[in-house]
């Protein structure tokens, strides 16, 4: 029997390489084809809009400039990109460190762990709608945190004031979407070595020490992965924005992305909107560029 | 490889956009050329006719008409029930009915992917916004054709009206009034105010029924939103000031006015007296569900509404509640308040077809006995439910007229009615909304009421007026086109 040296697919040179990159793009297709509709053509119709007056039914008009002229000349656009500036620094500040902290808690639990975790995502799972509600009750002058503030002897705490507005959505938040961040940071407490922990366990280091040195290092490129991912989820904050204060008062929780609604949906300004959504897009890019190249340079150091 | 990647994807968006931007500029004036040649052709076919029975050989039209919410049967029936009265005169006609309840937030997006009904009910501040858009369509010459437009209440029909072309036709409208549980009064031992009341007597009502202890506040006024600013116009219109005068085709805002100043002055009174609710954030819905849930005696709403939700939703009983005029500046002055209502406007992106079927269909039953056993069919499913019915205080219809009467007729058969009081009417003035960027006055007058609301000690209220009004002028109001 002739032994056959060549496998049938084994065709040499170009032939070969085209072939298999014909294949391989054909299971490409059905992505490129949803991704292409659902995301490239929106963002480039985005951009187009940017320069048009849309009017849905005597065709769009081509302005030129105008809407990023309007856009820049509008004072609100100024006050959105500070609020969105201090909501994004509180969310860092009050609220990054929780899941951190609260998933270190976790692995260090002897018993209950798999409950702790349940209990940790619980409010994730509530529908935004009574969400809302609930924490309406909870900041009310008479609900249970200003009720509980009285019993103490506290002054109330007035979560409503142009001062304590943005505050407020920071807790809120917090306390919503800790849960998700706490699960993905405790799988990856799993993948830290069990060694490592044994070898500083038998140097005599301590629960601090652990952390300080085991923990922390094993999770710093998570820590960075989500930090990045939060600076982008908050500068894109709008929902309980919009539904707990209307934006208000007097405009302190005004975030750049309410503003973009509110000019498409209460003003009907397409045109601006898609402006300010691109100039949007066009500094969360740089931010993405940005911190990619800065991560690359960390990793060569 | 990395770079090149970049840059064809670049080239990519660059194309993508040409394209995008090209197709809009090009295919839909082309659309609306289409649509503009056609009106004259079918207007003339159908409109002669309209209201009596098609020509048996008439062209197929199907339209989609202004549904209800599924849970609301009784009037889903209704609905339905008139649909197929007009598709036994009109077999060419089919007619779906569809679910979607007019939002200002929303009709653009409806607009955008026309998927909104062929014809559809509108509020009284849309007007214009909605025909400048071309959203709806003139409806003069098809009012030319129908026998009873001349008969249409003619202060209802006046926010419809823009620069003498007609856009809608009213459903009903309302003025203005403030809703008050009466039990809360009671528990307190505190006579109510007089109906004939003022602004002081108001703010002394407020004074001694509020328990902020409780979490009850005297007076609920609405502060998140567009509807902050529609609730604060009421003290405006009753101070006798404006929102915007015309003036040589230009707009200019006035309600930074005197009368301005009154009404933004008591609101700072009602925030200093402690009457309002510590939560400022309350929209609409807001507002009301507190009301409901007694944690307020005083609230402002459209005519009866607020009434309507505390007795069939909050389950307040019905001599519980009563209904105030907006209270006068000063002892004798004039209870003015906001006017609204309801209307039914076309589609402007249906064919002209579809836009004769609509406007056929709308009117098919209005001034016909059909109508009024619909609504008598309504009451006596509501006391079924042991609801009770909040008619509008002004309907289409003339009151004096002979419809009006036989409506009043019905209503009197019935002792699930909610009666106004006669002198109530006597003392209500209802003063339109505006007309131009109404909706951009009242967004921008929220921020304002937002600082009263929340600002501690003094406030130069005549400047924050200045500066909301050089704001709304300049954004907005500057760029109206007066034709």
């Amino acid at each position: 029997m002739e032994l056959r040296m060549d496998t049938p697919v084994a065709k040499p040179g170009l032939r070969r390489k085209t072939r298999w990159y014909f294949w391989g793009l054909l299971f490409l297709v059905p992505e490129i084809v949803i991704f292409f509709i659902f995301l490239w053509v929106p963002i480039a119709k985005g951009i187009s809009y940017s320069f048009y007056n849309v009017d849905f039914v005597d065709g769009n008009a081509f302005v030129g400039w105008q809407n990023y002229a309007d856009v820049l000349g509008n004072p609100d656009f100024y006050t959105a990109i500070r609020n969105t500036l201090v909501y994004m620094g509180l969310a860092l500040l009050i609220g990054f460190w929780v899941p951190i902290a609260m998933a270190i808690a976790v692995s260090e639990l002897k018993w209950f762990k798999g409950f702790a975790r349940i209990v940790g995502y619980l409010p994730s799972i509530i529908p935004a709608i009574v969400l809302y509600g609930m924490w309406q009750w909870f900041y009310d002058p008479v609900g249970p945190i200003n009720s509980f503030l009285n019993f103490v002897g506290l002054p109330e705490f007035d979560f409503y004031s142009k001062e304590h507005a943005m505050f407020s959505l920071i807790i809120l938040e917090t306390w919503q979407n800790f849960g998700s961040a706490t699960l993905i940071y405790v799988a990856g407490l799993a993948a830290v070595p069990r060694e490592l922990y044994e070898a500083s366990e038998l140097d005599g280091a301590g629960v601090w020490a652990r952390i300080r040195y085991v923990t922390l290092p094993s999770l710093k490129g998570l820590i960075l992965l989500l930090l990045v991912l939060q600076l982008i989820a908050t500068s894109q904050a709008f929902q309980s924005q919009l539904l707990m204060f209307g934006g208000g008062p007097d405009n302190a929780t005004l975030t750049y992305l309410l503003l973009t609604t509110r000019e498409a949906f209460t003003f009907f300004n397409f045109g601006k909107a898609s402006a300010m959504g691109v100039l949007m897009f066009i500094v969360l890019v740089v931010f993405s560029v940005a911190t990619l190249k800065l991560r690359k340079g960390g990793d060569e150091a | 490889m990395k770079k090149s990647f970049l840059l064809s994807a670049l080239a990519l968006i660059i194309v993508l956009a040409g394209c995008g931007g090209g197709n809009n500029g090009t295919s839909s004036p082309s659309k609306e050329t289409d649509s503009g040649a056609k009106p004259t052709s079918s207007a003339e076919a159908t409109s002669p006719e309209s209201p009596s029975a098609s020509p048996a050989n008439a062209d197929p039209v199907s339209i989609v008409a202004y549904a209800y919410p599924a849970d609301k049967t009784e009037e889903n029936a209704t609905l339905n029930a008139k649909i197929k009265r007009f598709v036994d005169k009109h077999p060419n006609v089919t007619i779906t009915p569809k679910y979607w309840k007019y939002e200002n937030t929303e009709i653009a997006i409806k607009m955008a992917s026309n998927s909104a009904q062929t014809e559809f009910t509108t509020w009284a501040t849309e007007a214009k916004l909605l025909s400048d858009k071309k959203w709806i369509i003139d409806l003069t010459d098809k009012l030319a054709n129908w026998q009873y437009a001349k008969d249409l209440n003619e202060f209802a029909l006046a926010p419809f009206v823009i620069e003498g072309k007609t856009y809608g036709i009213p459903i009903d409208a309302y003025g203005m009034t403030i809703t008050i549980n009466k039990k809360l009064f009671e528990k307190k031992g505190v006579p109510l105010p007089p109906l004939d009341w003022t602004w002081d007597d108001l703010i002394e009502a407020a004074k001694a029924v509020n328990d902020p202890a409780k979490g009850i506040a005297g007076f609920i006024p609405m502060g998140k939103g567009t509807e902050a600013g529609w609730n604060w116009t009421n003290f405006l219109y009753a101070a006798g000031g404006e929102v915007q005068s015309v003036a040589d085709g230009k707009v200019t805002a006035t309600f930074n006015s005197e009368a301005g100043l009154k009404a933004l002055q008591f609101y700072k009174d009602l925030k200093d007296a402690n009457v309002i609710p510590k939560n400022w954030a309350l929209g609409y819905g807001d507002a009301l569900t507190l009301f409901n849930q007694g944690r307020g005696a005083m609230v402002m709403c459209g005519s009866g509404n607020a009434l309507d939700g505390a007795i069939n939703q909050g389950k307040i009983n019905k001599d519980d509640v009563l209904l105030y005029p907006i209270p006068s500046m000063t002892k004798g002055g004039k209870h003015t308040g906001v006017a609204g209502g309801n209307y039914k406007v076309i589609n402007g992106l249906a064919t002209p077809d579809q836009q004769q079927a609509a406007f056929d269909f709308v009117v098919d039953e209005y001034f016909t006995d059909a109508y009024l056993d619909s609504i008598d069919a309504q009451i006596t499913s509501q006391k079924a439910k042991n609801q009770v019915y909040v008619p509008q205080l002004i309907n289409y219809w003339n009151d004096s007229s002979e419809y009006g009467k036989k409506y009043e007729e019905i209503l009197a058969k019935h002792d699930n009615v909610y009666n106004y009081s006669p002198e109530l009417s006597k003392l209500m003035e209802s003063k339109p909304e505006a007309t131009y960027e109404t909706q951009a006055y009242y967004g921008e007058m929220a921020n304002a009421i937002q600082k009263v609301f929340t600002s501690k000690g003094d406030l130069d209220l005549q400047k924050l007026l200045d500066d909301t009004a050089a704001k709304v002028q300049k954004g907005s109001f500057d760029k109206v086109n007066i034709e």
